[in-house]
């Protein structure tokens, strides 16, 4: 075949489907029979393609040049982002939140001024002298020196054995309470309260007071604290009145 | 950026609005991509690159003369296909890995087409400007004859068709000579 402009033109109108069908027709046929326009025809087909492959080359490497100019890529932070229905049910979790942590809020500040008031009011009863060999000495030798770790085992080896009972029963109350044991120092105080005669009957109205407040237990602390001043010759009258205020 | 101002500039022959469009991109791309398909930041960039050659391809082409949605939705859904691509490649590769077997490779493989392309480059170098220009104007950005003339200020459109004949002429025996050298 003779490499003409009109040669040409006629393979790239083949290849681009834009021969008549006529043109086509001939084309085909010519195809058939002249193994140097197959030949060409293939060669046409191959640069296309090359220079097609060239040009996206090139844009490829201009892109690739604008990225090197470009700041380099870091990652965004990760932020949490909610629809509108888990942002609506994230406010109604945190409401509750908030709605269940006032109260414990507000229990544990009452329990911490509770605290703060007990350490304020909460003197442990003098010890008492008592002769030696008397069963109670040990212990309260052990009180009088605020060993009171020491002196409670003794106080309730004691009571088991009936031994001086009024005394070591307040005794151990006190105890009791020095070592934050409040439940304990309740009961000993209560056992005391239910008998009237009882020689530590007005102490333990008192000390039965400081044990509720050391058990964060506030009303049955300010009851008992109107107890004591329902008494105006209470020996805790004072002690008592400025209490149930601050409480 | 005005998506359809973009594609109007484009088919004017302006190549400026596709790195900007890259630029605007690059990062949501990435980390889209990487967020969405566990693919790596390279190849979430390369995807990106090939994705914006994509998008001017199609305008060069007369595919796509205006736009549905946004440019950067077009732009992800071609990102998209060409992550699927790349995902299904890479299994494909693990596959052949694993049941490697020699196996002779077929006649115009793409192993002979790369090599072809090689071969078209070097003589693409050789053949120089103007020609090249004209070529890559004609065969790659689709510009129609009259526009190769207005844009290189030749005389007329017979002048722009006698250059574009003349620089194939030469290409190809460019091309058939280093063609002979590589064989």
């Amino acid at each position: 075949m003779k490499d003409t402009p009109l040669e040409t033109e006629l393979i790239e109108r083949y290849l681009d489907n834009e021969l008549t069908p006529d043109e086509q027709a001939r084309l085909e046929q010519r195809l058939q029979t002249e193994p140097g326009l197959a030949e060409e025809v293939a060669l046409h087909r191959q640069l296309r393609l090359g220079l097609q492959s060239a040009g996206r080359s090139r844009m490829l490497t201009m892109l690739a040049d604008t990225d090197q100019k470009m700041e380099k890529y870091h990652p965004p932070a990760q932020v949490l982002r909610f629809d509108d229905a888990t942002r609506q049910r994230f406010y109604w979790a945190a409401a509750a939140i908030v709605l269940l942590l006032i109260p414990l809020y507000l229990v544990l500040n009452q329990n911490r001024k509770a605290d703060k008031l007990f350490v304020a009011y909460f003197k442990p009863y003098q010890g008492v002298n008592v002769p030696a060999g008397d069963p109670l000495s040990q212990a309260m030798r052990e009180y009088q020196q605020r060993d009171y770790a020491q002196a409670l085992p003794i106080l309730e080896r004691l009571l088991g054995e009936g031994s001086s009972e009024d005394t070591t029963l307040f005794f151990k109350g006190n105890a009791s309470l020095a070592l934050d044991q409040a439940p304990e120092a309740i009961h000993s105080f209560e056992l005391i309260l239910a008998d009237p005669l009882h020689p530590y009957y007005k102490e333990a109205q008192w000390y039965l007071a400081l044990a509720y407040l050391q058990d964060g237990e506030r009303k049955e602390a300010k009851e008992q604290l109107q107890s004591v001043v329902s008494d105006t010759s209470h020996p805790h009258y004072q002690e008592a009145s400025e209490l149930l205020k601050k409480l | 950026m005005a998506d359809q101002n973009v594609i109007a500039r484009i088919r004017n022959g302006d190549e400026q609005p596709v790195t900007e469009i890259y630029r605007a991109y690059r990062n949501d791309f990435i980390y889209w991509a990487v967020r969405n398909y566990g693919i790596t930041e390279e190849i979430a960039r390369d995807v990106y690159q090939m994705a914006v050659v994509i998008f001017y391809e199609n305008i060069r082409s007369g595919k796509l003369t205006h736009l549905q949605s946004s440019a950067k939705t077009y732009l992800f859904g071609i990102g998209k296909n060409k992550i699927m691509e790349e995902l299904a490649s890479q299994r494909k590769a693990q596959k052949l890995q694993e049941n490697f077997r020699y196996e002779p490779l077929p006649a115009d493989s793409p192993e002979d087409k790369e090599e072809l392309f090689k071969i078209l480059e070097v003589a693409l170098n050789e053949l120089g400007e103007p020609c090249r220009t004209v070529l890559d104007m004609y065969y790659y950005k689709n510009y129609g004859i009259d526009q190769i003339a207005e844009a290189l200020n030749y005389k007329g459109n017979d002048s722009a068709k006698t250059q574009k004949y003349k620089c194939l002429t030469r290409l190809k025996k460019i091309f058939a000579r280093q063609k002979e050298v590589k064989s």
